[in-house]
């Protein structure tokens, strides 16, 4: 059973890695240099301390636009932190985070959400008791920024129909048609997280941050995820940051990757290279398969 | 130095008591993250049965066993298993409304059990306030504040000698450290929190002996006053700390009298000040302390021994057939009713009608805020009173139409509404319920004394509408002038549920990260929710006044403010109807216990709705909307069925 169904995902994978490739090697150039266009997303010497522990000491990263980079490392190297001192969450000790050029720690989350910056969460974060539909309305809504309260009491708040269809295509390219109406709770893990994802990506985010995206998905849902990753990458030209254990995922879905551990960046580069480094080596020892199969 | 003196050592009495209170509120809040507002009432139960028990002769250590030493912990046993011990993983909402419940039906239960009459002079426990010990500096030190002192100091050198050094000290102390490491080490969570509850009960059964002979007479009142100190306390100790609850509260209490001494006497500012200072502590901590604000804010519990079950789907999703049913049903009970209202029902009943639909005004701001968006404000009576005066006072000084003074209500009692929730909002939950609270009571003592507001209990009048050739003065004519207000308010709210305020309201209940993460303003979504909602109550409150021609502070006290939020949790606070229900209930209820039963039932309303309050944690939905719901499943036929099918599906 297992065999069975981990071929099959590994064939679907391959395709969604040539996409990838190709948006990849188009991507590269930029990204590789880091001189010729401004980066989107640039994270200067971040330092971050819960009491006694360290989860982020002096990191530093960047991910151009359009740019897809991930970020892998052992439990507790201090990822999901880092993803939150971007999105604002978290407030850094010490260090920069620059998003398109303009200095955003310190700013408060929802106005880096403005900005184009889109997350899902490790520990998934729906709005419980909100349908699903629903829950992509919201963040339909919110992307116009034009919902204000006087104009609810004028009774134009609804949805106009342009809304609605955006949010009936995001359902339909996710493949959440049958829970489109159902409430948050009684869907499974896995629609949830493509719920997050889709609830991120109504808003046409420039810069959306991956958490784990495939864990407790089955191997339908990840293969599922991975192409609809694609299409975003290509069609949209969102940016990504991606989190994540499934290193089959992740080199079908990147061009580099970043490795943090114990909160300090150990090393980056392009996956392969990364893998061999004895750094990261060491810190892997005994934690997962080093090289995807 | 010597009036120093002589003003702080008739605040030591104070002091302890706050100090065991605050004690009391930081143990259970540790170890069963429970904010337990009753404390207040239990302290009052002690005191009563410790009175009752001496003015039928018994000894006073026989009383004292009793009311406190048995008493108070029996108490605390069961309110814990009969209502905390359900309700420690459930939102901040429902533990508070619980809490209120207790605190309004203890009192109310011992009024039946001991009748209601006046208590004067109550019992002092051990020495006797009226004989002189020995003197400090010239300043003669009583037998009732020496005893207070002695067994307050002996009971907190007790509890540290416990926490230091017995199992079940250390049990409470891991407890509070980390609920999750006591339950993984094999311990019984629900243990620890039972004795905890015991002690807890215990302080509040002994604050409330010792303190009661402070007060000329037994008011139960003057307890659930002593909570709000209490609570300034235990945020002196962030919540955590014993020993700085302690100190807090020994300050607390000092520094009241001091202050009450050195001002000047004989204006409304001074009298007020005093009783007002501890709210006016509290609302400073919850400003400045920034260590107390993010445990206030925090959003999962002290105690979750895992996260909080999501809630029902039930609590929130309608069975179609029931918004069928409700739309039709309501469309025809509407007309029958506002046409029998102008046509054969009597003028008393048009009045009590209209008493109901105008206080229906004031519970929707609670749907408003409660229901659509998760807050809980212990102090709408206050924006109501904000209201009736603002409208009052307009009409008297500037001859203005009491129809503008509506509006304007609204708009004032909006802008006070942000005054009250900017600090606290940012936090939410347990801050936002404590600081309206404060505000409340500090309304009662202070804002609606003056001669400008709603001058104090000897009250202000306000004259009915008139419209150009219309007058409202008559009951009829007011009755479809407060119709037609209160589908203006309806409509507001409607507006709102369906609109982009609505979901972000929906999306902030649902998880507040995720909401900012998508780029909603929490602060200022909650802020405009607040004032509109505290605006709503001002305009219930206006109309309110001007139906009954004349208001006074005791019409929108905090009690008042409690009972509304327990109403409306009753009833239904999720549905436009349920705020309509509530007024009607209410409303109607008090006019059956007022005049067709005898004055021993007086308490009746209480007891009926602050149990409604405690059910409230089992159907959050409201006791009518579960009631309806039960009816529509068995009445429609096939509704069960089809339900089923749909799940098999
Ligand atoms: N709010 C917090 N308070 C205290 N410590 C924290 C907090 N959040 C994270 N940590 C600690 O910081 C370190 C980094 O945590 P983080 O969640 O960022 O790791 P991660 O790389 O996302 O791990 P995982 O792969 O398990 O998700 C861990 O040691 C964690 O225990
Ligand atoms: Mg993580």
């Amino acid at each position: 059973m297992t065999e069975v169904t981990s071929t099959s995902t590994q064939a679907k994978e391959t395709s969604a890695a040539d996409a990838a490739d190709s948006t990849a090697t188009a991507a590269r150039p930029s990204a590789g240099s880091g001189r010729g266009s401004r980066p989107l997303l640039e994270v200067r010497g971040v330092t971050k301390r819960f009491g006694g522990i360290q989860a982020l000491s002096n990191v530093s990263l960047e991910v151009a636009p359009g740019e897809t980079v991930g970020l892998i490392g052992p439990n507790g190297a201090g990822k999901t932190t880092l993803f939150d001192c971007v999105n604002g969450l978290m407030h850094p000790d010490a260090g920069t985070v620059i998003f398109d050029g303009q200095r955003i720690d310190g700013m408060p989350v929802y106005r880096r959400a403005r900005l184009g910056i889109g997350r899902t969460f490790q520990k998934i974060e729906l709005f419980a008791g909100a349908t699903v539909r629903e829950q992509l309305m919201v963040a339909e809504r919110e992307k116009r920024g034009d919902g204000r309260l006087w104009k609810d009491l004028l009774w134009r708040g609804a949805p106009s129909p342009e809304e609605v269809d955006e949010v009936d295509q995001m359902v339909k390219s996710l493949g959440l048609e049958d829970v489109a109406d159902t409430p948050a709770e009684a869907i499974s893990l896995g629609q949830g997280r493509l719920v997050e994802l889709g609830r991120a990506l109504v808003q046409r985010p420039r810069l959306l941050l991956l958490d784990e995206p495939s864990s407790g998905l089955d191997s339908n849902e990840t293969t599922a995820l991975a192409a609809v990753l694609t299409v975003v990458r290509r069609d949209f030209g969102t940016a990504m940051l991606l989190v994540e254990h499934d290193l089959d995922m992740v080199a079908a879905a990147v061009t580099r990757v970043y490795v943090l551990d114990f909160g300090r960046m150990i090393a980056s580069g392009p996956l392969d290279d990364v893998l061999s480094d004895d750094a990261v080596r060491a810190a892997y020892l005994g934690q997962a398969p080093l090289a995807p199969s | 130095m010597s009036q120093f003196l002589s003003y702080a050592i008739p605040g030591l009495p104070y002091g302890c008591v706050f100090a065991l209170l605050g004690m009391g509120l930081v143990l259970t809040y540790q170890t069963s993250a429970v904010f337990n507002l009753a404390f207040g009432a239990q302290a009052y139960a002690s005191a009563l049965v410790f009175y009752v028990c001496v003015s039928d002769g018994w000894p006073t250590w026989a009383a004292f066993l009793v009311s406190v030493v048995f008493g108070a912990p029996l108490l605390g046993v069961v309110i814990d298993l009969g209502l905390f011990r359900f309700v420690r993983s459930r939102p901040v909402l429902v533990k508070l409304v619980a809490a209120l419940g207790l605190l309004i039906v203890i009192p109310a239960v011992l009024q039946v059990a001991f009748g209601t009459s006046n208590r004067y002079s109550p019992p002092s426990l051990w020495l006797s306030p009226s004989t002189v010990y020995f003197r400090v500096l010239g300043d003669p030190i009583n037998g009732g504040e020496l005893s207070t002192v002695i067994v307050t100091a002996a009971v907190a050198l007790l509890l540290s000698l416990m926490f230091h050094f017995t199992q079940t000290g250390l049990r409470m102390r891991a407890m509070a450290e980390s609920p999750r490491m006591v339950q993984l080490a094999g311990l019984s969570a629900e243990r620890v929190g039972m004795t905890s509850w015991m002690l807890s009960s215990f302080l509040a059964g002994l604050a409330g002996v010792i303190i009661a002979p402070v007060f000329g007479s037994l008011q139960s009142l003057n307890f659930t006053q002593l909570l709000v100190a209490a609570v300034a306390a235990a945020a002196a100790g962030s919540l955590v700390s014993l020993p700085y609850t302690f100190l807090g509260g020994v300050i607390l209490g000092i520094l009241e009298e001091v202050l009450g001494g050195y001002l000047p006497s004989g204006n409304v500012l001074s009298s007020g000040l005093r009783p007002g200072f501890p709210f006016i502590v509290l609302l400073a901590l919850l400003l400045f302390l920034p260590g107390l604000r993010r445990r206030w804010g925090r959003t999962d519990d002290p105690l979750a021994a895992c996260d909080p079950p999501p809630a029902p789907i039930a609590s929130t999703m309608r069975d179609p057939a029931l918004y069928r049913a409700t739309r039709i049903g309501t469309t025809v009970f509407v007309i029958a009713f506002v046409l029998s209202c102008l046509t054969w029902i009597t003028d008393n009943w048009v009045f009590t009608l209209s008493q109901a639909l105008a206080l229906s005004i004031v519970f929707l701001s609670l749907v408003l805020l409660t229901g659509m968006s998760g807050q809980i404000s212990l102090c709408q009576a206050a924006f109501a009173g904000v209201g009736a005066f603002t409208a009052g006072q307009l009409a008297m000084h500037f001859n203005l139409s009491i129809l503008v003074g509506i509006v304007a209500a609204g708009v004032v009692a909006a802008l006070v509404g942000v005054v009250v929730a900017l600090p606290a909002l940012r936090v939410g939950g347990l801050a936002l319920a404590l600081a309206t609270l404060a505000f409340g009571l500090l309304a009662d003592n202070i804002g609606f004394q003056f001669s400008w507001s709603l001058n104090g209990d000897s009250g202000i009048s306000l004259p009915r509408p008139t419209l150009g050739p219309i007058n409202f003065s008559s009951d009829r004519s007011f009755f479809l002038l407060i119709i037609v207000v209160l589908a203006i308010c309806i409509a507001i709210v409607e507006a709102i549920r369906r609109g982009t305020t609505g979901r972000q309201l929906a999306a902030l209940r649902g998880s507040e990260l995720a909401a900012a993460s998508i780029g909603i303003n929490p602060a200022r979504t909650k802020i405009g929710v607040f004032a509109l909602s505290a605006g709503l109550a001002g305009v219930g409150g206006a109309l309110y006044g001007s139906l009954d021609s004349s208001v006074s502070a005791s019409d929108f006290n905090t009690l008042v403010s409690l009972v509304f939020v327990v109403v409306v949790a009753t009833v239904g606070v999720y549905t436009v109807e349920g705020a309509i229900e509530a007024g009607l209930a209410y409303v109607l209820l008090n006019n059956l216990v007022t005049s067709s039963l005898p004055s021993s039932w007086a308490s009746l309303l209480e007891i009926v709705f602050g149990a409604g309050a405690v059910v409230y944690v089992l159907h959050p939905e409201g006791v009518i909307e579960y009631l309806k719901r039960f009816a529509i499943e068995h009445l429609v036929r096939g509704g069960g069925e089809r339900a089923e099918a749909e799940v098999l599906a």
